[in-house]
């Protein structure tokens, strides 16, 4: 009889099953444990958290770290992930030739026309009796009240200045309208209104409630408000462009001004495959680059572009993965790579009012071989530190289906799909022979960083966040609507601070408030996709890769174990879309209790007893 | 140059004082400068919802809490707004009484933006917009 604990180091999570070991052979499971990993998987950093797990599985089974007779490891956990991401279009103005946001109240509606004027010259010439000829559009700093500013341009109209439309610095586009003979459109909240060129022929739009700018949206609308040729019309494009959708928007017309909307050199990526290589343009998009992937199958190692954007991420991580194992640089080899293409809002460039604009975006997920000294060189320093005999135990996607066979109603042969944080892995068994097991990149962190960049989030955990709880808008001081349209009700008002506000409602029921400007609807959205061409995509990946054939419709089970087993929307999605190829998928519930977790942990001590008895 | 801070906001011309529409209610506890009402009011503006002036009860006046809930009890919209010398309070009728949703001390120099601040969170409970809370 003996004591043996399964250890599973993951990226995110490191988990313990602990078991004793009885005369016949079976194992008999005492406790379990999970903690977070520390480090990078595959380092001497993980033991800290494999003490802590393994403390906290044997005090829960009533045993001390010295009862132990055994401690198993996945065996050399074979890949280690990264993710990246480069911007691929940017737009860029020059001369301040445009102004477009989305304030929360710009005063007044509809369209002016004029030239610009600083509201100190309308109000010297109000004084000397000098009042600017023709039509003019007045620009108000924030060191004028509302009231004093309102004032001023009352005065001007009267002694007849024909203002027709305002730009104001702070948040007082309301009450400058309210106060004048007659409703002008005022964009207000233009952070850098000292850029707006003064004395330049100017276009002011301001929309009605629940709709957006159409004149300065639409190239012929510029053009007929300034009477460009045909050749200038083509130049005001990006303008146009860029002001789609907005609320509020200015347009001025300076002699050098444009709006550029560029491509960025982002490099090429090539693919070295056993027979043969093929080079990708960054820029194509992720489809091009995944056809090309595919092409090169099986892949030997991947190269970015010297001197390039992708080139240097392809390095960073080879590097960092270098200085890891301790490996010289040539011999890390890019095992895998998933390219997602995704919508990023980046700050343009010379903008006046902090003007975000929608740019093309392409993450990658990339994946390194690692070796099993690695994991021998942890299992060493984890037995000097406790004293006990700690060995390698199979490969991690090998054992995770012998745990997921714990799960009731399940049977052979089946197919694993073992999602983490770091990679999306794959195992088949047939007859009670694993015949085959994938590790892919990109998976939970991907889709962190693929929300942290759509919805441009300043920080990492907020994104995450998004990623695994539901949302909710906070409707009353005392009731909230799920993202599912259901309402609850609660006895005590909430605090003042989440009214109005999208959450995110925790497993314990806390309400997290988001801080953005986004609507529920577009982070639910954002949410989905981003899930949808991570996981989705990798998991159909996988078992593409798996299944004997090529073709998944030869699977007949299907169990879902780690941390995709606990998404609270992915399991749906993903038994939605594999229902059409006519496969069982379900979330696996590891030794009946435990659900989609510690399947790699038990399947490990599951292993050693086979192995234990094919010895005997 | 710099507006004066003693400068108060004229009477808009368009200004509505039919008691029977909706609106946010402030009530001023006696000792209060009624001009305040006027940035108060400033606030609810630039969000687009009327408010209006009720004369305080006699009872409780100096309560910052009672003064604004009874205005939010007798105000159609469900917000009302209470005065006193050092607080300004925003209620909201399903409150518990004692419970004001904001409640900002007022400090004699940032009196006006305090109220503005007021008149403009009051509208945003109205109209469903997150409050600006410092």
């Amino acid at each position: 009889m003996s004591i043996i604990v399964g250890i599973d180091i993951g990226n995110s999570t490191t988990e313990a099953a602990v078991a004793r070991i009885g005369d016949d052979g079976s194992p008999e499971f005492l406790s379990s444990g999970t903690t977070m990993t520390t480090g990078i998987k595959g380092t001497v950093e993980n033991i800290p958290g494999i003490v802590h797990v393994l403390e906290e599985a044997t005090e829960q089974a009533g045993i001390d770290i010295d009862d132990i007779d055994l401690v198993l490891l996945n065996e050399a956990t074979p890949v280690i992930g990264d993710v990246a991401m480069e911007t691929v279009t940017e737009t860029i103005v020059t001369e301040s030739s445009m102004v477009g946001h989305n304030p929360s109240s710009p005063g007044g509606k509809g369209i002016g026309v004029g030239k610009t004027i600083h509201i100190r010259d309308l109000e010297d010439g109000e004084r000397n009796g000098a009042s600017p000829d023709g039509e003019v559009i007045v620009v108000v700093p924030q060191e004028y009240d509302f009231e004093v500013a309102a004032d001023i341009i009352r005065g001007a109209m009267e002694a007849g200045v024909e203002v027709k439309a305002g730009i104001v610095q702070g948040n007082d586009g309301v009450l400058i309208a309210n106060r004048l003979p007659e409703p002008l459109p005022f964009v207000d909240e233009v952070a850098h209104v000292d850029k707006v060129p003064l004395d330049m022929l100017a276009a002011v739009e301001v929309a009605p409630q629940g709709h957006a700018v159409r004149q300065l949206s639409n190239p012929y609308g510029i053009a007929t408000l300034f009477s460009l040729s045909p050749e200038d019309t083509s130049h005001v494009i990006p303008i146009a462009k860029a002001l789609v959708g907005l609320r509020s928007a200015v347009v001025i017309r300076t002699p050098a001004g444009d709006v550029q909307s560029k491509q960025i050199p982002a490099g090429s990526i090539k693919f070295m495959g056993e027979h043969q290589n093929l080079t990708v343009e960054l820029e194509r998009g992720a489809d091009a680059i995944m056809d090309t992937l595919a092409q090169v199958q099986p892949l030997s190692d991947v190269q970015g572009e010297a001197g390039t954007n992708v080139g240097g991420m392809i390095e960073n991580v080879r590097q960092t993965m270098a200085d890891v194992t301790e490996k010289p640089l040539k011999d890390v080899n890019i095992h895998d790579v998933l390219a997602v293409d995704c919508l990023v809002p980046q700050q343009v460039v010379g903008g006046i009012a902090d003007e975000f604009s929608i740019e093309t975006a392409t993450g990658l997920a990339i994946m390194v071989d690692t070796d099993r000294l690695l994991m021998e060189r942890v299992a060493e320093t984890l037995a000097e530190k406790i004293g006990v005999r700690v060995e390698l135990g199979g490969v991690e996607a090998n054992t995770a289906i012998l745990g997921a066979l714990t799960t009731p109603g399940i049977d052979v042969p089946v197919a694993i799909i073992d999602g983490g944080a770091g990679s999306t892995d794959g195992a088949e068994l047939q007859k009670g022979k694993v015949v085959e097991h994938v590790h892919l990149a990109g998976a939970g962190n991907m889709v962190t960083l693929l929300i942290k960049n759509e919805l441009g989030l300043e920080r990492f955990d907020v994104a995450e966040q998004i990623k695994i709880y539901p949302l909710a808008k906070v409707e009353s001081l005392f009731h909230i609507r799920h993202e599912d349209n259901g309402v609850q009700f609660f006895q005590e008002p909430l605090d003042p601070s989440l009214f109005a506000r999208v959450v995110l409602v925790t497993d314990d029921g806390d309400l997290i408030p988001i801080d953005s400007k986004h609507t529920l609807d577009r982070i639910r959205t954002v949410r989905q996709e981003a899930k949808r061409k991570v996981l989705l995509r990798n998991s159909i990946r996988v078992l593409e890769r798996i299944s004997p054939s090529g073709n998944i419709r030869f699977l007949d089970f299907v169990a879902i174990v780690g941390r995709f087993g606990l998404d609270f929307e992915l399991p749906q999605m993903l038994m939605n879309e594999l229902s059409n190829y006519g496969i069982v998928v379900g979330v696996a519930n590891v030794r009946g209790e435990l659900g989609p977790t510690n399947a790699v942990a038990t399947g490990l001590i599951i292993n050693y007893c086979q192995r234990q008895d094919e010895a005997t | 140059m710099t507006p004066n801070d003693e400068h108060q906001p004229a009477v808009r011309a368009d200004e509505d004082d039919n008691p029977d529409r909706p609106a946010i209610l402030v009530s001023l506890a006696r000792e209060v400068d009624e001009r305040l009402y006027r940035w108060v009011a400033v606030g609810a503006e630039e969000e687009g919802i009327p408010c209006r002036l009720e004369p305080a009860e006699e009872a409780g006046e100096d309560d910052v809490a009672a003064l604004a809930y009874t205005a939010a009890r007798n105000s159609r919209l469900g917000v009302g707004i209470g005065v006193t010398a050092d607080q300004v309070a925003v209620h909201e009728r399903h409150m518990p009484a004692a419970q004001p949703v904001v409640a900002p001390g007022m400090e004699d120099d940032s009196a006006r933006d305090t109220c503005r601040s007021a008149g403009s969170n009051a509208a945003r409970l109205v109209i469903g917009v997150p409050l600006q809370l410092d």
